[in-house]
Parts: C-alpha cells; sequence; structure tokens
C-alpha cells in the first residue's frame, strides 16, 4: 500500500493528513506558464519611473519591505 | 451501483517539483528583463546557503527568521513563491509569498534586502524580487500582486504614480497593497 501523500487535483485548497496544503485547480505545465507570461506583455516594474520608485523605497525600508513587525529587533 | 473513478493524483513531491519548475521558469524569464534593463541578478530558491548568508547580514532592522520561514513555507505550501537574489556571490534579498487558492492573486508576505550599504544590488533588490514574483504569479494564471503588511513609510512609493499600487485597509485584517499585472 502506497503512503504516498495524495493531492485531489480538482480542489482549490485543502487539507492532507493534518496539514495545511494547496494545490491550484490544476497546476500548468512549464509550456503553458510560458506562454502566459510572454502573452502578459512588458512588465510595469520595469520602467524608468517604476526602477527608481522601487530604489527610493528600498532606501526608505532599509531592508525591510513588506513583512509584519512581531519580529522586530528588541530596541530597534 | 460502481464507484466512480478518481483521477489520478499527484502526490506531494511531484506538486512540489512541478511547482518548482514554473519558479525556475520565472526566474529565467525575470533574470533575462532585468538584464535587459542593466540589472544583473542571479534569481534561485531559498536553499542552504542563502540560509547561512542571512545570517551574516548586519543592521538588519527586523530579525525575521529565515529558517524557519523557509521550512514552515516548504512544508506547507508547494505553490509558494520563494526567492533569492544573489550578485558577485552576496544574498542581497529575500521574499516569501503564496497564490490565493482560487482569487486572481499572489500575495507576498516577507521581503527583505541585504540592508549593507555594499549591496551589489543595492536600490535594486525589491526590483529584483518583484519581477520573478510577477512572472510566477501570471505563470498561475494569477493577474494581481498583493504585498502584505508593508512597512508604512514605504507604501507611498508602492501607491507612487509610478509603481501604482493600491493602498487597501480592510476592517479585518492588516493593510495590503495591490497591484494588477
Amino acid at each position: 500500500m502506497s503512503t504516498r501523500t495524495p493531492y485531489r487535483d480538482h480542489s482549490a485548497a485543502l487539507s492532507v493528513t493534518g496539514r495545511r496544503a494547496r494545490v491550484a485547480d490544476s497546476i500548468p505545465t512549464v509550456e503553458e506558464a510560458e506562454r502566459r507570461m510572454t502573452a502578459a506583455g512588458p512588465s510595469p516594474f520595469l520602467t524608468p519611473e517604476a526602477i527608481e520608485a522601487l530604489g527610493q523605497a528600498e532606501e526608505a525600508a532599509g531592508g525591510w519591505l513588506v513583512g509584519p513587525a512581531v519580529y522586530r529587533s528588541q530596541g530597534d | 451501483m460502481p464507484a466512480t473513478p478518481h483521477p489520478p493524483q499527484p502526490t506531494r513531491s511531484a506538486a512540489e517539483a512541478r511547482y518548482r519548475a514554473l519558479r525556475d521558469a520565472a526566474f529565467r524569464a525575470a533574470g533575462a528583463d532585468l538584464a535587459v534593463a542593466g540589472i544583473v541578478a542571479e534569481l534561485r530558491s531559498i536553499d542552504a546557503a542563502a540560509l547561512d548568508a542571512v545570517g551574516g547580514w548586519s543592521g538588519r532592522r527586523v530579525d525575521w527568521p529565515w529558517h524557519m520561514l523557509a521550512a514552515a513555507w516548504r512544508r506547507n505550501h508547494p505553490d509558494r513563491f520563494e526567492a533569492a537574489a544573489w550578485r558577485d556571490g552576496v544574498l542581497c534579498g529575500l521574499v516569501l509569498g503564496r497564490p490565493a487558492p482560487t482569487a486572481p492573486h499572489l500575495s507576498l508576505y516577507w521581503i527583505e534586502a541585504n540592508p549593507n550599504p555594499a549591496n551589489p544590488l543595492r536600490r535594486n533588490v525589491a526590483l529584483a524580487l518583484f519581477e520573478p514574483a510577477r512572472r510566477y504569479a501570471l505563470a498561475l494564471g494569477k493577474a494581481e500582486l498583493r504585498l502584505i503588511d508593508p512597512l508604512p513609510a514605504v507604501v507611498p512609493f508602492y501607491c507612487s504614480p509610478a509603481l501604482g499600487f493600491e493602498l487597501v485597509t480592510p476592517a479585518k485584517g492588516g493593510p495590503y497593497c495591490r497591484r494588477s499585472i
């Protein structure tokens, strides 16, 4: 008998053996993924203005860009 | 009446491998786009080398336990987005996120840049992490990127006309920024 953990491929979200795990309706192939990435067109983040804004955000963040403060260092 | 046969079910390891292949495809595509913009970054999964390297970062504003985060997300989210941005052998930034199960967005929960002023990707770390996240979201058929619990001081930049994010403050839960991709 197989001991491998099964995933229901059609399920959007499910629990398996007590673990929270998620699988998309169907996992796309690499070929389909590449087709989707190409079809999307140019990135909004790669304009000169966006690159500059992200650089400014990074300077203001001091490394902390996204995420909760629950682990913030003591005394910071 | 005979039971309806179930379709073949991918195993945990098969799902992990398929999502890893999609992340690698996103890394390749994003790396090529970044190179065209003059930004050379090596994009990888958060591997043991990255977890060792982040321990050497000094001057961090936060003290997130990337070892624990990475392990927990690997255990629970085979479809997660994880990336480590490297340049010249220096770890420059880390990100963790995951796609919504059914809604059309990918959320980024943790993004940290190496605060060292000598970071070889300085001022380009966020871009080097956002772009593969966007690519991975597109690969999964998502149409929106979300930044969960962004640092307040950075929100004006995310929500500037140049970047085009919108700040959402739901009645329940923390704030987030969203943008169509």
